[in-house]
């Protein structure tokens, strides 16, 4: 009796939440394509932001990655990044799209990195709902320039104070938060593609 | 049977100055401070809070009779969130430059004070022709506090409108007041607009105090 009073009591509620989802879930269908190719070239278009030398336009499309361990499953977006202008196609970099808890919600950045995997050439944060005026500052070019020549593999941390050492990145004041989320994902992002190297090198889509 | 209620032109006409929701009612002034740096972004999230609040305002008349006092709540809450969620695929899907401009202020539109207010006061209560003009004036009153504001801190901030470029060229890139396009200059804005909205209510002889049409 209870189930049925509580049912009458919630009807509305119940049905709403039915043709609410299934009109949502027609938008995703109708839409998704379209937003899932909208980030494609969004993140394909940066790359020369990240591999100097780079040609945006000569970027193939993005491939998967898939890393699996004894801490679950990870994806990545792997781009080759190619040289401007070559008489023939010539591949200068990667670029490595990864995301990772923050403070408030999922930040998605974009990695550079040479050839070799070696360095970082640049970072790009794509998403990110980080607290305004704070946390948000990851987006500038002043922070996210401190990761360019830092080492691919280097285990990354933010400090408060100015950094002291090849492998520390000078925190945004009052986003601590943030920016230790954004070398932690630099972090997960980079042993996982060192791992997966040697199957990519001379591999051509 | 004689109602004492505003007409449905009456309610269109309130929303726009005497009922203003920014100016007048103080409502949703977090996305009306982050987003009128320029007159696209402020002009797009108009458009988006209007397609959410006729939507929830329609959809509220509909099944007011329906409702339960004590869920009445949830049910606005799950109406917002779904029309919302729509508005912000459609911006992710065409036209995405502006969709990441906007960043979280689109989905904040869910707890937005003025979709929820017009639906408790107005949409609970009235039919639907009443709700949708209500929405709709309240949508342009909406559209011209955000207008207004966007106005002067781009013109000011970037010597442009809606990015064209007016009276300023680059020779005269130091004369930009640059605090205009930051949060700052966001209050400035809405604090002398808000006092000018004030004066002009009391040259036309309307009450100054604000009132919320049920």
């Amino acid at each position: 009796m209870r189930l049925v009073a509580s049912l009458g009591e919630a009807w509305l509620v119940l049905v709403m939440s039915l043709v609410f989802g299934a009109l949502l879930a027609a938008v995703q269908a109708g839409w998704g394509a379209r937003i899932d190719q909208n980030k494609e070239n969004d993140a394909r278009g940066r790359v020369p932001l990240l591999v100097h030398g780079a040609d945006g336009a000569l970027t193939p499309p993005g491939e998967d990655l898939e890393v699996k361990d004894e801490r679950g499953m990870r994806l990545y977006r792997l781009y080759r990044a190619m040289r401007k202008g070559a008489a023939a196609p010539e591949q200068i970099g990667w670029v490595l799209k990864a995301k990772g808890p923050g403070y408030a919600d999922t930040i998605e950045v974009l990695i550079g990195m040479d050839l070799a995997a070696e360095r970082l050439t640049g970072l790009d944060v794509l998403a990110q709902n980080e607290t305004p005026c704070l946390g948000n500052k990851i987006r500038e070019d002043p922070w996210r320039s401190q990761f360019r020549e830092k080492a691919v593999g280097a285990v990354l941390s933010a400090t408060k104070s100015a950094a002291a050492s090849a492998n520390e990145i000078k925190a945004i004041s009052g986003a601590t938060i943030s920016s230790q989320s954004v070398c932690d994902i630099v972090n997960q992002a980079t042993a996982d593609f060192s791992s997966k190297l040697p199957g990519l090198r001379g591999r051509k889509d | 049977m004689a109602s004492d209620g505003p007409t449905p032109l009456e309610r269109f006409i309130n929303g726009i100055l005497p009922e203003n929701p920014l100016y007048r009612q103080v409502l949703g002034t977090c996305p009306s401070l982050a987003v009128t740096g320029n007159m696209k972004a402020a002009m797009t999230m108009a458009g988006a809070v209007a397609f959410v609040l006729v939507c929830a305002n329609i959809m509220t008349s509909l099944i007011r009779s329906f409702l339960k006092p004590h869920l009445r709540i949830l049910v606005f809450i799950l109406l917002i969130a779904a029309f919302v969620t729509i508005a912000d695929r459609f911006l992710a899907a065409y036209m995405y430059e502006m969709s990441k401009e906007l960043g979280p202020y689109v989905p904040l539109i869910i707890v937005n004070c003025i979709i929820i207010c017009r639906c408790e006061v107005c949409a609970a209560k009235q039919g639907v022709l009443p709700s949708l003009t209500d929405a709709l004036g309240q949508s342009a009153g909406y559209a011209l506090a955000l207008a207004s504001l966007a106005t002067v801190r781009e013109l000011l901030g970037s010597g442009s409108w809606f990015g064209i470029q007016l009276f300023w060229g680059e020779g005269a890139e130091q004369y930009r007041w640059v605090l205009m396009g930051q949060p700052p200059g966001a209050f400035l804005t809405l604090g002398l607009l808000m006092g000018l909205s004030v004066w002009i209510s009391q040259v036309w002889g309307r009450r100054t105090k604000p009132r919320v049409s049920g």
